[in-house]
C-alpha cells in the first residue's frame, strides 16, 4: 500500500527535465531536422484513428452522391461530355503549339525543353490540421515516393507544397499560409514578384514590386521555377487589387489564388522530370 | 465509468481498479484525440477546444500517483505531429500547465464547479502563451485573436468533460 506522502511523484526537477528535453527538441526539430523518425513514427501510428475519424464525413460525402437526382446526373454528364469536347480540342491546338514550339527551339539552339511531369491523384484526408496554419493532409505517403517539398496542384492552379511526409499520408502547407513564399511572374510582363501567403484561403499577396513597376488588376501570375520548388508555368494567382502609397518605394498588391483553397477536394501531386530519374511514375495513375 | 468503482467483494482490488482505471484512461485519450482529429466546418474549426490538454488535467488531477509529467509530455508530441508544430512545442505548454494542476490536486475536489471554471483557463494560460512565444520565434505569430479563442471554448465545455469523465469531486472516493 502506497502511504500517503508518496503521492506527489512530480518534482520541479522532473519538470525541468522535460522542459530541458522540450527545448533541445525543438531546437533539433528546427535546426537539424533530425527529428524525421519520430514524426513519421508517431504520424504512421496515428494515421487508422485519423482515416476512421474522417469516416461520418467521408459516409455523408457518399450519401449525397448516391441520393443525387436522375436529372441532376444527366445534366452533369451532359455537361462534363461537352466540357470534354472542348478540352479535346484544345488539347489538338496544344499538340500542333507543342510541336512547332519544340522546332522553334530547335532552330534556335535553346537547351531548355518543356519540362514533361508525371501527376499522381491524391484525395485530402484532413483541412484542419492547425488552428491558424494553413496545412491540409493528403492520403499519399513514403509508399507513393512523396518527397518534402514536393509541388501540389489542383484543377485551377497552384495549391502549395509538402511540408512532411509519412508513411501513409503527407503534410501540404498551401500558399495562403503566412510563412509560405513562392517566386511567381507575371505572365503578361515578366515581371517577377514574391507571393506570400495572407492566412486568409481567398487572398495572397506580392512583394517586391516597385511603384513604377507595369502591372495591372487582373494580371495573371504564374509560377517562375526559379524558386527551385514550383515546376514552371503554372498560374497561381491573379491581380485583386493595387495599392499605391505615396511615397513608398514598392506597390501593396493583393492578388486572388486561382485554386479553389478552402474547397479543393482532390489534388495532384507533380514529379518533374529530373526527380524521377529512370524511376517512370504512371502517367494519371490512380489507386 | 462506473467499473473505477470496484465493488468490496473482489479481492485483488487494487490490481483490478488500476486496469479499469487505465483502459478508461486510454479509451479517454483515443477520444480525445479523435475529437482533436474530427474534421470541423471551418467556421467553428476556431473554437475547438484543446482536448487533449482538458483530458490530460483530468487525469493528472485525479490520479497523480499514475498519470505524471511523462505521460502528459509524450502526448504533447503525438498532438505536436498532429497539428504538423514544432516537435516539443505542445509537449513543453501541457507539461507546464499540467505541472501547476498537480500541485493543486490534493484541493482540486474542493473547488466547487464555477471556482473550477475560473482556474481552468489560467493553467491553460501558461501552454498557450509558451506555444505563442514559439510562433513568434519561428516568425508565424498569429495574426488574429483567434488564436485565444480556445481557451474560452476549453472552459466552457470542461463541465461537460469533468462530468462525463467521473467528476472531479468524485476524487474525493479515492
Amino acid at each position: 500500500m502506497k502511504s500517503l506522502f508518496t503521492l506527489n511523484p512530480s518534482t520541479p526537477a522532473r519538470l525541468l527535465g522535460l522542459l530541458l528535453v522540450s527545448i533541445a527538441l525543438m531546437v533539433s526539430d528546427h535546426r537539424y531536422h533530425q527529428t524525421h523518425f519520430i514524426r513519421s513514427t508517431i504520424g504512421g501510428v496515428l494515421y487508422p484513428l485519423e482515416r476512421l475519424v474522417s469516416v461520418p464525413g467521408d459516409i455523408s460525402k457518399w450519401l449525397a452522391v448516391y441520393f443525387t437526382t436522375r436529372a441532376s446526373l444527366q445534366s452533369q454528364v451532359e455537361s462534363l461530355g461537352r466540357l470534354n469536347l472542348f478540352q479535346q480540342a484544345k488539347l489538338q491546338e496544344l499538340a500542333r503549339l507543342e510541336l512547332e514550339n519544340n522546332r522553334l527551339r530547335e532552330l534556335l539552339d535553346s537547351p531548355l525543353q518543356r519540362n514533361k511531369n508525371s501527376v499522381l491523384l491524391a484525395d485530402i484526408i484532413r483541412v484542419n490540421l492547425h488552428p491558424f496554419r494553413k496545412l491540409i493532409a493528403i492520403d499519399r505517403g513514403q509508399q507513393d515516393r512523396v518527397y518534402e517539398g514536393q509541388a501540389i496542384v489542383g484543377a485551377q492552379g497552384i495549391i502549395g507544397q509538402v511540408v512532411e511526409v509519412f508513411p501513409m499520408h503527407s503534410n501540404v502547407l498551401l500558399i495562403s499560409d503566412p510563412s509560405h513564399a513562392l517566386l511567381a511572374e507575371n505572365n503578361r510582363t515578366g515581371l517577377r514578384a514574391l507571393l506570400v501567403g495572407s492566412g486568409e484561403a481567398d487572398r495572397v499577396y506580392l512583394q517586391n514590386i516597385s511603384s513604377s513597376a507595369d502591372i495591372q488588376i487582373g494580371d495573371l501570375f504564374q509560377t517562375s521555377g526559379l524558386d527551385g520548388l514550383y515546376p514552371r508555368n503554372y498560374p497561381v494567382a491573379r491581380v485583386l487589387e493595387i495599392g499605391r502609397i505615396e511615397g513608398e518605394a514598392f506597390l501593396s498588391v493583393t492578388a486572388k489564388p486561382l485554386a479553389q483553397l478552402d474547397s479543393i477536394r482532390e489534388v495532384l501531386l507533380l514529379w518533374p522530370e529530373q526527380n524521377i530519374s529512370g524511376k517512370s511514375q504512371p502517367i494519371g495513375h490512380d489507386k | 465509468m462506473s467499473t473505477q468503482k470496484s465493488s468490496p467483494v473482489n479481492t485483488p482490488k487494487n490490481s483490478r481498479r488500476n486496469q479499469a482505471t487505465l483502459s478508461n484512461f486510454l479509451f479517454s485519450i483515443v477520444i480525445a484525440l479523435a475529437l482533436t482529429l474530427m474534421p470541423l466546418p471551418s467556421n467553428i474549426e476556431q473554437y475547438q477546444p484543446e482536448w487533449l490538454l482538458l483530458f490530460l488535467i483530468f487525469w493528472v488531477v485525479r490520479k497523480p500517483e499514475t498519470y505524471g509529467l511523462g505521460t502528459v509530455w509524450i502526448l504533447g508530441l503525438i498532438l505536436d505531429v498532429i497539428r504538423g508544430a514544432l516537435l516539443g512545442q505542445h509537449a513543453l505548454g501541457f507539461v507546464i500547465s499540467c505541472y501547476l494542476c498537480q500541485q493543486f490536486h490534493q484541493r482540486a475536489h474542493l473547488f466547487s464547479m464555477p471556482q473550477q471554471c475560473i482556474l481552468i483557463p489560467l493553467a491553460l494560460l501558461p501552454h498557450f502563451i509558451l506555444s505563442y512565444l514559439v510562433y513568434g520565434l519561428l516568425d508565424q505569430s498569429p495574426s488574429s485573436w483567434h488564436y485565444w479563442l480556445p481557451i474560452i471554448s476549453s472552459t466552457a465545455i470542461w463541465p461537460i468533460i469533468s462530468i462525463v469523465l467521473g467528476g472531479w469531486r468524485g476524487a474525493k472516493t479515492f
